[in-house]
């Protein structure tokens, strides 16, 4: 563990929607350069966009934004668009395709895979997630579980919280002194329990055959995790959370789509810089009640199925400008954030946005719309993986995890159906 | 048998879903292996003769491929992928001659297919000869078939351990605690469950994830918390009598405000508003100051109330339209907790029944509810006037001698603004007039009286604490032994040795001997208990040595089926004595058990993952389009529907073939609207005879099904048609090949779904297929994204093209419409019976069918069928069958 943990941070901002992360340093304990750690953040847009106006026509890094680029012009050299990435077959099935966004296989396709249809950001949570107070963070703009885009390694998703007073209240709220010895002990009666099952788990494994066997094992992968976890929530219990000079206004949670969804990127932003977390996903799925606060006149799902009318496109194009818009916003925030390496929380940060979905209007998921932002490689273009340009062959899109995994320090060659990393990305000089 | 977990399983197969359809059924292309392929079509018949169960497709090792696709590898394939060339390393001769299901085998025959369908390969370059498009459509057919058989002998022919679902899981505990389950759900805000072809009860696609593990634990705790009463004072039981001053409402308006809640006379209140789904809850401000009801236990709750001006106002407007064929509909609510009468949390509130209405004089409603301490029950109007303009509508109109100018208005004039001067100048005349309280007489509630007793305690301590500690209230007192030994043979479904549970005895003397009180050591006990894997976990034996389940096995497995929980002690000791062998004995074990109530969950969660039910709501219509599936609670009367049309033909042992077409409906008011039938009127639900002209009869005719199997949006031939083919038939088409260019749905008006289809099916690759599945999506396109039914597409600004509900089956037979269809699917009810009973036996014993069991399943429903299709005699047949029977 490094001292990082018990730094007490203190963020000047504004409350509400508009954040203006401070600098640190002057407060922060010192961090020495090399402890800096890396970040990931995956945003999942559940319908993706529509593909004619988010693909740049032009390749290499002379490329002219497309229309749907637009809102992050000023952050030009900060982000790569690719296209030509998908996760073939494996990741197809419609809206059913989507929660293999971070994974590229589909849960139902995973049997038999080591670490099943595991994640991008639950892979790194291996790696860096016993340092923070959260081993990583899902957070979704809705309770949706047909869209999970976060999934361990016994496959099964992990799920998110919605509500942004509740995600606030993890980061942030106190835990009241006087419930910590109580906490602690139910702790660790609930360690005790753990080791007592232990005995009906060896009982069963004498009895059954080899297949049952497998399904024990996983419930006694599930023990040791949540023994791990125990663990590691009674170490920090007596550890206070960091201090933000931010609140969410009254309500925050039942607020229209539009103004809720700041909320969500602004606690992102919050929680990466604070170290409360390193890895964190965020699933932006239906926009509900009252059309989510935007000006149109009908529902998201029924507008990406807009069978090419032109005022259906017109309206979902509001919806995609926003989220394209807020990603240009979080972006912004994290690049004003200097960290003591002299890097800005941006470049220790690499912020993964797109969809497992790559054309909604005809259920496709092929060439899906991926970006990423930060986490210091070589951006400012826009790259083609098609390997065949006329027959639309895609490269897998999990070439491109590998080579966010390794970037974060994990030690793989391999992640889902990669086959090698991502040629042609590269981490700046 | 190989390991599940660790062997490749042939993903390939399983993994394409559809992209010309919605692909919103998770699974639903999955192939079963229930049904002979030409592939392999000998091998199952030999296994019928042999009666062999064991056969796997292993054993056709020496066995070829089909001629015909051996001349095709050796024509284009073998140049470059032979016995002299490798090219890329793959060699494609080798197989030819003795196939073989081991996963290297079965991924090149993959890999190979795949290049096929994608056109990559033979490669289209100069010197390569290129097969002619019949021949590759054969080829792909033929091993498209082989590799799904191939899957289907290697998915295990026995149940994997299978860990308790959601909903088990939850019925379990209420049956092990005696506890009220359907106040509060803690499983609520479990992760879902993972499913295979829709069902979410099979073991081998279930998974433990530690987020699940730590649920357990924490629910454990807090339900065992529930059930002990050691040295808790028993609760008095009081009355709470309240009339219509009592409630949140104001006694006088001057204009419409958003919740119209007016007290008349300090006699009742009046309630001008509301909606299905209701944000403001009109509840007794003194009660929630009392903080709601002082402790858990059943309570009585009743009401005074009836409908005011359902008919007779006078006023025309369409939102009072409904009335006409509506009663007012009152709801009961109850808010857990009181900071849950915020109208920002509407769904945290559980609606316990709804109402129809008396016109004029005021009539009782009692209902008996368990609530936790500090609940608080309200009332709403579930079909009530939905916007606050309404009613100002309705006044500017009728009394506009009333209208006063707003808060706005006066600002405004105030600021200067000329328009708003002149209104408010004018509306100044009103100042004197009476209110708009006092004139407005549109339909609305009137709440006289709400009375709340409880709660009723029958025996101290309750019977939860009696079930597992007997009448002891002394922590101190329990024999630990004793209890460990009796509370683990119940939680673990079968008798237990002392030995092998000593060890919760020993932890909880432990914890008492460091300083735990009895009570806390001993529920830490029970709750490990509750988390052991063999509560978790329906341990059925090891079918390598035995595949015979013990008779305490076969009663949990039988329990699980019907209940979705353990088995009752009547049960048990039915399995003690034997007596379960005995056919009998059993088929009356079966009757009991669907008489219970328990017997719900089946109907529920089988008719759920059968017909896919449960993923209804997941494809939200669209609201304005749609506005009745919303307004009217079709989604919740659509799976009523089912689940009354099939409990009913549990019940009364009715002829399956009713699912495919019947000539009555269960309906309430507003399923009758939706579906066009007249003089239903009233809430509950009711079985009406049905005519031609109502276009509706067996599952075909449901919103549900229909509703299913759209998007919402719009309605695909596709998605209907796969849905038939699975369902109804028991053979879910072959998923597309990959790369085949999805259809990009084009609505500007140039083409119909039916001529993208006729595109579509001019490709090769598609046409055997589309053949297929197309034909019954086309009869079912007389029905919207939500069933209403229709003549004609709806057009913006216009009249839609007509309806083409024609098709043709791959057999030759036509029809011209859904009713043309249905008698087609009738006639092949032998072939509906053997689907329906390998989906009753997937579910009975948490296993996916396959070829192996192809056998049993057919005798099955011959014998079924035999006996006049009546679907509690299917039951009892899969229950007795040799299936059901083996692990």
């Amino acid at each position: 563990m490094t001292k990082r943990m018990n730094r007490r941070t203190l963020l000047r901002g504004t409350s509400g929607a508009l954040l203006a992360l401070p600098c640190l340093d002057a407060m922060a304990a010192p961090v020495t350069a090399a402890e800096v750690p890396m970040r990931m953040a995956c945003i999942g847009l559940n319908f993706g966009f529509v593909p004619q106006l988010f693909f740049p026509e032009v390749t290499g890094p002379n490329y002219q934004l497309s229309d749907r680029l637009q809102p992050l012009k000023k952050l030009r050299n900060d982000f790569t668009v690719f296209s030509g990435l998908d996760h073939g077959v494996n990741g197809q099935g419609g809206h059913g395709g989507v929660h293999a966004y971070l994974s590229g296989v589909l849960s139902k396709n995973s049997a038999g895979m080591l670490e099943s249809n595991i994640s991008i950001d639950q892979k790194a949570a291996q790696l860096v997630g016993v340092q923070t107070r959260y081993p990583s963070m899902q957070l979704a703009s809705g309770n949706d579980p047909n869209n999970m885009i976060s999934w361990n390694a016994s496959g099964v998703s992990n799920p998110p919280a919605s509500n942004v007073e509740t995600i606030y209240k993890l980061l942030f709220q106190k835990v009241d002194p006087r419930l910590q010895k109580t906490t602690q002990a139910k702790y660790a009666a609930r360690t005790s329990i753990l080791d007592l099952v232990k005995t009906d788990a060896d009982y069963l494994k004498r009895k059954v055959g080899v297949r049952d066997r497998a399904k024990l094992e996983q419930y006694f992968n599930s023990v040791r995790e949540v023994e791990k976890r125990l663990t590691q929530s009674s170490q920090w219990l007596d550890k206070p959370k960091p201090v933000v000079d931010y609140t969410l206004p009254a309500g925050s949670n039942s607020r229209d789509f539009v103004d809720r969804v700041p909320f969500y990127y602004d606690l992102m932003s919050l929680a990466l810089q604070t170290d409360s977390t390193r890895v964190i996903t965020l699933a932006l799925g239906d926009i509900g009640a009252n059309f989510g606060g935007f000006k149109i006149s009908r529902g998201y799902h029924q507008l990406t199925h807009h069978g090419k009318v032109p005022e259906y496109i017109t309206e979902l194009s509001v919806i995609e400008q926003f989220h394209m818009k807020q990603l240009a916003r979080f972006l912004n925030q994290l690049k004003a954030v200097e960290e003591p390496n002299g890097k800005t929380l941006l470049d220790n940060s690499m912020v993964l946005f797109g969809s497992g979905m790559g054309n909604a209007s005809s259920h496709s998921n092929k060439n899906l719309p991926l970006i990423l932002a930060g986490g210091g490689f070589r951006h400012g273009e826009h790259k083609s993986y098609f390997k065949d340009e006329a027959k639309k062959k895609a490269t897998p899109a999990g070439n491109l995890f590998v080579s966010m995994l390794q970037r974060f320090g994990v030690e793989t060659d391999q992640f889902g159906l990669s086959n090698s990393t991502l040629t042609g990305l590269e981490v700046q000089g | 048998m190989s390991d599940h977990r660790t062997s490749r399983e042939p993903r390939r197969v399983s993994g394409r879903a559809c992209r010309t359809g919605c692909g919103n059924q998770p699974g639903a292309l999955r192939p079963t292996a229930h049904f002979s392929t030409p592939a392999l079509g000998l091998v199952v018949a030999i296994a019928a003769l042999l009666g062999a169960t064991n056969l796997s497709a292993a054993d056709q090792s020496g066995q070829g491929v089909a001629p015909f696709v051996a001349k095709y590898f050796k024509q284009y394939c073998h140049r470059c992928h032979g016995a002299t060339i490798q090219k890329g390393e793959r060699r494609l001769d080798q197989f030819l001659a003795n196939l073989s299901t081991n996963d290297d085998a079965v991924s090149l025959l993959e890999e190979a297919l795949d290049a096929i369908n994608r056109g990559d390969m033979p490669p289209a370059k100069k010197g390569v000869t290129q097969p002619p498009d019949d021949e590759t459509r054969q080829v792909i057919r033929w091993i498209t078939d082989y590799l799904r058989e191939a899957s289907g002998a290697r998915t295990p022919a026995a149940t994997t351990m299978r860990r308790l679902n959601r909903f088990e899981y939850s019925n379990t505990l209420r049956d092990l605690l005696g506890l009220q389950t359907t106040a509060f759900d803690r499983t609520s805000d479990f992760p879902a469950d993972a499913t295979e072809d829709g069902f979410d009860n099979i073991g081998a696609a279930l998974t433990l994830s530690d987020y699940q593990l730590q649920r357990y634990l924490e629910v454990a705790e807090a339900a065992l918390a529930d059930t002990m009463f050691f040295d808790r004072p028993q609760p008095q039981s009081q009355i709470w009598r309240y009339t219509g001053g009592d409630f949140n409402g104001v006694t006088s308006y001057e204009r419409a405000p958003v919740t119209w809640r007016l007290i008349v006379n300090d006699e009742y209140m009046e309630i001008g508003h509301g909606q299905p789904s209701e944000r403001a809850a009109n509840y007794v401000k003194a009660f929630v100051k009392e903080g709601g009801v002082p402790a858990d236990g059943w309570y009585s709750i009743r009401i005074r109330a009836a409908a005011a001006n359902r008919l007779d106002h006078g006023y025309e407007h369409r939102e009072f339209e409904r009335y006409k064929t509506f009663p007012l509909k009152m709801a009961l609510w109850i808010a857990p907790e009181a900071r849950l009468l915020d109208k920002n949390a509407a769904d945290q509130r559980r609606l316990v029944e709804v109402w129809d209405l008396p016109d004029g004089k005021p009539e009782v409603f009692t209902q008996r509810v368990w609530l936790g301490k500090g609940a608080i029950p309200f009332v709403s109007w579930t079909n009530g006037v939905s916007s606050k303009g309404n009613i100002r509508r309705v006044a500017e109109k009728y009394h506009p001698e009333v209208i006063r100018a707003t808060k706005t208005q006066l600002d405004s004039a105030q600021l200067g603004n000329a328009r708003d001067k002149a209104l408010v100048a004018k509306l100044l005349k009103n100042k004197d007039n009476k209110l708009l309280s006092e004139v407005y007489h549109g339909p609305r509630l009137r709440l006289w009286e709400m009375e709340i007793e409880g709660p009723h305690i029958d025996q101290w301590p309750p019977a939860s604490h009696r079930l597992i500690f007997g009448d002891d209230t002394d922590a101190a007192k329990v024999d630990i032994d004793q209890l460990v030994l009796r509370f683990t043979s119940r939680a673990f479904r079968q008798p237990v040795k002392p030995k092998d549970v000593r060890h919760y005895a020993d932890f909880i003397r432990k914890r008492i001997d460091n300083g735990d009180s009895p009570a806390v050591a001993i529920k830490l006990g029970l709750a490990a208990i509750l988390t052991s894997p063999r509560f978790l976990y329906l341990d059925e034996g090891n079918d390598e040595s035995d595949p015979r389940l013990t008779p305490f096995e076969f009663a949990s497995r039988l329990s699980y089926f019907l209940w979705s929980s353990m088995p009752d002690s009547e049960l048990i000791s039915a399995a003690e004595s034997g007596r379960l062998s005995n056919r009998d004995e059993l088929t009356s074990q079966v009757n009991r058990m669907l008489r219970d109530e328990k017997a719900h969950a089946f109907v529920e969660h089988f008719t759920d993952s059968w017909l896919r039910i449960n993923i209804l709501g997941s494809m939200p219509p669209d609201l304005r389009t749609f506005d009745s599936y919303y307004d009217d609670r079709l989604e919740t009367f659509f799976k009523q529907e089912t689940r009354l049309f099939f409990a009913d033909l549990v019940e009364s042992n009715g002829s399956i073939v009713n699912l495919l077409d019947s000539d009555y409906v269960f309906v309430n008011d507003a399923l009758a609207k939706h579906y066009g039938i007249d003089n239903v009127f009233g809430e509950h639900f009711r079985r009406v005879a049905l005519q031609p002209k109502h276009h509706r009869g067996g599952l075909l005719g449901q919103g549900s099904v229909l509703t299913v199997t759209a998007n919402g949006i719009e309605t695909s031939p596709v998605v209907r048609g796969v849905w038939v083919l699975e369902n109804i038939f028991g053979t879910p088409p072959s998923p597309p090949p990959p790369d085949v260019v999805p259809l990009e749905p084009d609505t500007r008006g140039t083409t119909t779904i039916r001529e993208q289809l006729a595109r579509h099916r001019t490709v090769a690759a598609c046409a055997d297929c589309h053949r297929k599945i197309d034909p019954a999506g086309f009869a079912l396109e007389f029905y919207d994204p939500v069933g209403g039914y229709r003549s004609r597409y709806s057009a913006r600004g216009g009249r839609g093209i007509a309806v083409d509900g024609s098709g043709q089956l791959p057999s030759g037979e036509t029809f011209e419409d859904e009713q043309g269809l249905k008698q087609l699917l009738v006639d092949r009810k032998d072939r509906f019976a053997e689907a329906l009973t390998a989906k009753l036996l997937t579910y009975a014993t948490g296993r996916s069918m396959t070829f192996r069991d192809d056998s049993d399943i057919k005798k099955t429903a011959a014998a079924c069928a035999g006996n006049g299709y009546g679907l509690r005699d299917l039951i009892i047949g899969v229950v007795t069958c040799e299936t059901f029977q083996k692990r």
